[in-house]
């Protein structure tokens, strides 16, 4: 059957607008570049074959998205069985503000946030990222890499808006818990530049 | 809901920096935040490092060769 031209230049329009940031998502998800383009390939082939039911005007990135999120709880699902993991701390809880005020060495060198946002800002965040455990990380992602909506997030996922939230928040939760271990790693290689004065020296005794 | 306090606020802040708090929630954190500074700093830090993961974790790009796989998959009935 032949496919119309117009059909094929406004499919790849669409490759040419979404195909960064999906394949940015899919690296997150699947967190090595084989296995994303794999996943990438397998979204593009399934949207192209259902593009003709695919109406203009809509949210053409919400519903990549939703095809890209099937494909990838297919696949890991064929080669994870974890269980959902459980855990029972409360929501409101920000564990990052909370280590930077407790931080006696931060407060030292002068604004606790500041430091550990530096501190940040010099750490392995995408792996960081891709230690958080499934299905909290994907719920991040969407959320604050792509930025989309916890009703998108519903649709994408075909989840309640109840579940978007708490699997946001307990992947949040996650996140910050690593980026703390992984920021304290990244002090310690500034430490041992200026000299080992740093986040590993031992506290002077009084 | 009127006045909130400090564990209310951050049960609702999430939402609220998430964009998903409806306009009287909004103006009762903002109330909230102007007459608590530790709750306005941990919002503000929330945010800042909301930016920092995006600067950090955003930004890939695909390899041409798979770009131009996709582009001829039109090359299939659809």
């Amino acid at each position: 059957m032949l496919v119309p031209q117009e059909d094929r230049e406004r499919f790849e329009a669409l490759v040419n607008e979404h195909l960064d940031s999906l394949y940015g998502s899919a690296l997150r998800l699947t967190r090595n570049r084989a296995n994303a383009e794999d996943l990438i390939q397998d979204t593009f082939l399934k949207a192209w074959r259902s593009f003709r039911t695919f109406q203009a005007g809509t949210n053409a990135r919400a519903w990549l998205y939703k095809i890209l999120m099937n494909a990838y709880i297919d696949s890991y699902r064929k080669t994870s069985r974890q269980p959902e993991l459980v855990d029972h701390e409360d929501v409101g809880d920000f564990y990052l503000y909370a280590k930077a005020q407790e931080s006696e060495e931060y407060r030292r060198e002068g604004d606790p946030e500041e430091i550990l946002l530096s501190k940040i800002m010099d750490a392995d965040v995408k792996a960081a990222l891709e230690q958080v455990p499934e299905p909290f990380r994907a719920a991040v992602i969407l959320a604050d890499l792509e930025e989309f909506s916890y009703r998108e997030i519903a649709e994408i996922l075909d989840i309640p808006i109840g579940t978007v939230m708490s699997r946001l928040y307990r992947g949040r939760r996650h996140l910050q818990r690593l980026l703390w271990d992984y920021a304290k790693r990244a002090g310690y290689v500034d430490g041992d530049k200026s000299g080992g004065q740093a986040a590993s020296a031992p506290p002077k005794s009084a | 809901m009127g006045d909130v306090d400090c564990r209310q606020l951050l049960e609702r802040l999430w939402a609220y920096l998430d964009g998903e708090a409806d306009e009287e929630i909004c103006s009762d954190i903002r109330t909230h935040f102007a007459a608590c500074l530790p709750c306005a700093q941990r919002a503000e830090f929330e945010r800042r490092l909301r930016e920092v993961i995006q600067m950090k974790c955003r930004g890939e790009r695909a390899p041409q060769s798979l770009r131009l796989e996709l582009v001829h998959l039109t090359d299939r009935p659809s």
